[in-house]
């Protein structure tokens, strides 16, 4: 579904991506794993076709992703369609006048009929609880709320890709459930980022891992990258810190 | 020591800039300040045309709207300050490049602090405004130029109500650090 070669990317001469190649298949979930910096989200908006390779390339569905694809309206028609994000900050995603408005905004633009429209949207207002804020403006929502709105904008439009930038970290601890879970009965292809090893296992079976050098460490399955501390301590996500047990004071690795 | 120099020097020739009202000194200053480092003022030629054009649109503009009810539009003094707001433009520019402003402002504490804060600040709206961009565009599946329209007022607004809570944010944080308390 997705095929990345030799793909590499900077900002303002700075390397953010270094020599990227990954395939994902359809249904497969796949998370990108790394420290802060290390280039997820920008991976994530190249695989949304909205920031475009310096070197290299971006296949969905085998055809060549880059501007010049966009100048087709038809072409974006179906790849907007299809592909969607859920941006690491979801107060720059939601700029509909009401809650309502937002989840079908989509489906507006896909020229959907209202009564099918209505039926979808009440339905995500329902499995997301929002359907108290159905006619409040978006941006009077907490923050966790606001990230479930714009998730469910997102899943309106029943895309085959769905790319979500650090989901769970606006969310408490009950909610990240929820949306696990709800994710998990989505049977679609999925690509999450997270920087937290802990919640990778949550996310999905096979993950790709960036270093801070910005070059993908391990591309697998997540319980064998899991023990491998030698590659976790490479990457920055397990952390040594002191502390005491009863009288005897001792370190070793976090996966924190 | 060297960066403090640099500001000083920098700061005397703004004022100099702006007492002394001839387009010699203007022209020589420029000339001056293009001829030392070529490749930079190459590099940056679009930034600074850009916000050339910005300010003196606005310059120009009220300067025109000032004396539209008087009959004596000066065509000599629009080009007069026209040149200096370029000079002081690349002047700035150039400073800007060539100094660690951080460093030229330490002898205060409370001007090296506000410096990193407005840069932080300004960065995290030049992100954010891309975010935005990004976020619309992902989400436009048929262009009509309604949506044009959304992104605009979407823009004013987030920042308008992100302006008013980092204001509050960081007066805050200033506090907690001991800062506005005087
Ligand atoms: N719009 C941008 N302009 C310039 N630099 C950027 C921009 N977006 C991200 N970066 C830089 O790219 C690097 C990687 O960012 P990002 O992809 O957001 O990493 P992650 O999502 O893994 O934290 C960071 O150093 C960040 O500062
Ligand atoms: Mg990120």
């Amino acid at each position: 579904m997705v095929e990345i070669k030799n793909l590499s990317f900077g900002y303002n001469g700075k390397t953010i991506l270094r020599n990227i190649n990954l395939k994902i298949s359809e249904r497969e979930r796949v998370v990108l794993l790394g420290v802060n910096g290390c280039g997820k989200s920008t991976l994530l908006k190249i695989m949304n076709g909205l920031i475009f390779a310096e070197s290299g390339e971006f296949f969905f569905r085998g055809l060549l992703i880059n501007s010049d694809y966009f100048k087709n309206p038809e072409n974006r028609r179906s790849f907007r369609s299809s592909v969607v994000m859920l941006f690491q900050s979801p107060d720059v995603m939601l700029f509909n006048p009401t809650v309502y408005d937002e989840v079908a905004f989509g489906m507006r633009q896909m020229k959907k009929d209202e009564k099918e429209i209505k039926e979808r949207v009440e339905e995500l207002l329902n499995t997301f609880g929002l359907t108290k804020y159905r006619e409040s403006p978006p941006f009077e929502l907490s923050g966790g709320e606001k990230q479930k709105l714009a998730l469910a904008a997102i899943l309106a439009i029943r895309p085959n890709l769905v790319l979500l930038d650090e989901p769970m970290a606006n969310l408490d601890p009950k909610s990240q459930g929820e949306v696990i879970d709800l994710l998990y009965e989505l049977d679609i292809t999925t690509v999450i980022s997270t920087h937290n090893l802990s919640m990778a296992p949550e996310l999905g079976e096979r993950t790709i891992l960036l270093s801070e050098s910005h070059e993908i460490l391990y591309d697998g399955e997540i319980n064998s990258l899991l023990n491998n501390e030698e590659l976790l301590i490479k990457a920055n996500l397990v952390h040594r810190h002191r502390h005491r047990h009863k009288e005897i004071d001792h370190t070793h690795y976090h996966k924190h | 020591m060297k960066e403090r120099i640099k500001l000083l020097l920098y700061l005397s020739a703004v004022l100099l800039l702006t007492i002394i009202h001839s387009e010699i000194f203007y022209l020589a200053l420029l000339l001056i300040l293009i001829i030392s480092d070529l490749s930079f003022f190459r590099r940056s030629f679009k930034r600074i045309l850009f916000s050339f054009i910005v300010f003196n649109v606005v310059i120009s503009l009220s300067y025109l709207l000032f004396t539209f009810f008087r009959s004596d539009i000066d065509t000599g003094y629009i080009l007069l300050i026209n040149l200096r707001v370029l000079t002081i433009t690349c002047l700035t520019f150039f400073f800007a490049s060539h100094t660690n402003l951080p460093l030229a402002l330490s002898f205060s504490e409370t001007f090296s602090y506000l410096f990193t804060l407005s840069y932080s600040q300004i960065q995290n709206y030049i992100r954010t405004y891309s975010d935005l961009k990004e976020a619309h565009a992902s989400r436009i599946i048929v262009r009509e130029k309604t949506h044009i329209k959304i992104l605009i007022e979407r823009v004013i607004n987030l920042f308008f109500t992100k302006s008013l809570y980092n204001a509050k944010e960081t007066s805050l944080a200033m506090r907690s650090r001991g800062f506005l308390d005087g």
